[in-house]
């Protein structure tokens, strides 16, 4: 976002570097299951709560350490 | 007829000067792309090099390096091209990718790529020998028509990917493509139908596949050029990507023939004398 502000590489070189740490941190906790606050994310929770015809699924995600947050939306395609 | 081609193959491959401007501005283009993208790192740089297991020193080190390698690519951007130079610079571009490796996207590696194939389109120091003088040049020409037919593979594996999936099929890549928030640009609105999408879908891929083989044709290779121009930067401007649009760009360097150019200037200046 700050790179389409200011247009200056180096945004992006550091939304990247960044962005690399919260994949890390987010993932690969979520796939070891192993972190208590990330532990209840499991594929449980999500058959409990989504509907089997539900076509996108909203989560927002609050982080202890927040850092140029903002809040996105993402969209289905619908093919047919 | 074979015995011309033949003919035809053996002047080019045994050329001396040929392409000589061509392969000097590529190869300057993509230190001076190094050297820039060193630049736009210099916030990430230093703390990936004190977390990388070869330094274990302090800062004033750390900087030291940089200013080393920096001075190095500044030298070889002014030094003519050589084997030396070329190969420190593929080592240098080549370390910092695989110690920025979380930043590092498509445009690394089409830069240690063709900075390794620079190596070898090199012809200083000279051999005094003339038959190794003759193979040195084989090798030079030959690795300038390497490094064009691997432009026109990127497309074309491009293009050939492309046209094996489905979503581009039925455009619902370019759809996600301009939904994806963190990658699209936020100043930009866009809505597309489907039919948009499909048509902008098929665009992209009989650009592609068409790059790879239409390059090679005299008559489409400048509005070829012209149009992959305005493809990367519509790229470098729409995603998250300006680095590889500007490598694309600068490997394009390698189809325009600066020499004929250069050589009819020279002739217009000579006739109005």
């Amino acid at each position: 976002m700050r790179y389409y502000e200011s247009f200056d590489p180096s945004d992006l070189y550091t939304s990247r570097y960044i962005r690399s740490f919260d994949q890390v941190f987010f993932f690969e906790e979520l796939a070891k299951g192993q972190t208590k606050q990330f532990a209840a994310f499991g594929p449980t929770i999500f058959k409990q709560h989504i509907p089997q015809d539900a076509d996108s699924v909203r989560v927002i995600v609050t982080r202890k350490y927040v850092e140029r947050f903002s809040v996105r939306i993402d969209t289905v395609f619908n093919s047919h | 007829m074979l015995q011309r081609y033949k003919s035809l193959f053996d002047d080019y491959m045994m050329c001396d000067h040929q392409n000589q401007i061509t392969i000097t501005i590529f190869c300057k283009s993509l230190y001076i792309f190094l050297l820039v993208k060193l630049f736009f790192i210099r916030d990430i740089l230093p703390e990936r090099l004190l977390n990388s297991f070869l330094f274990s020193f302090n800062d004033v080190v750390i900087y030291v390096f940089i200013g080393a390698v920096v001075s190095v690519l500044v030298v070889s951007i002014f030094l003519k091209i050589n084997y030396v130079t070329s190969f420190v610079v593929f080592i240098i571009s080549f370390s910092i990718s695989r110690v920025t490796g979380v930043v590092a996207n498509g445009s690394d590696l089409v830069l240690n790529l063709f900075l390794f194939l620079s190596i070898f389109l090199c012809a200083i120091p000279r051999f005094k020998s003339v038959a190794l003088l003759q193979r040195q040049l084989i090798i030079k020409n030959f690795f300038f028509f390497f490094c064009q037919i691997q432009v026109s593979l990127i497309y074309l594996l491009s293009g050939f990917d492309k046209i094996t999936s489905e979503a581009w099929r039925s455009g619902e890549a370019i759809f996600s493509i301009i939904n994806m928030d963190f990658f699209f640009n936020p100043l930009i609105s866009i809505s597309l139908d489907k039919t948009e999408c499909l048509l902008i879908a098929w665009v992209t891929i009989f650009f592609e596949l068409g790059f790879a083989f239409l390059i090679w044709v005299k008559k489409f290779r400048m509005p070829l050029l012209c149009i992959g121009i305005v493809f990367h930067v519509a790229i470098a401007f729409l995603l998250s990507l300006p680095d590889f649009g500007l490598i694309m760009i600068l490997l394009y360097s390698l189809f325009i023939p600066y020499e004929k150019w250069v050589g009819r200037t020279k002739r217009a200046a000579f006739d109005g004398n």
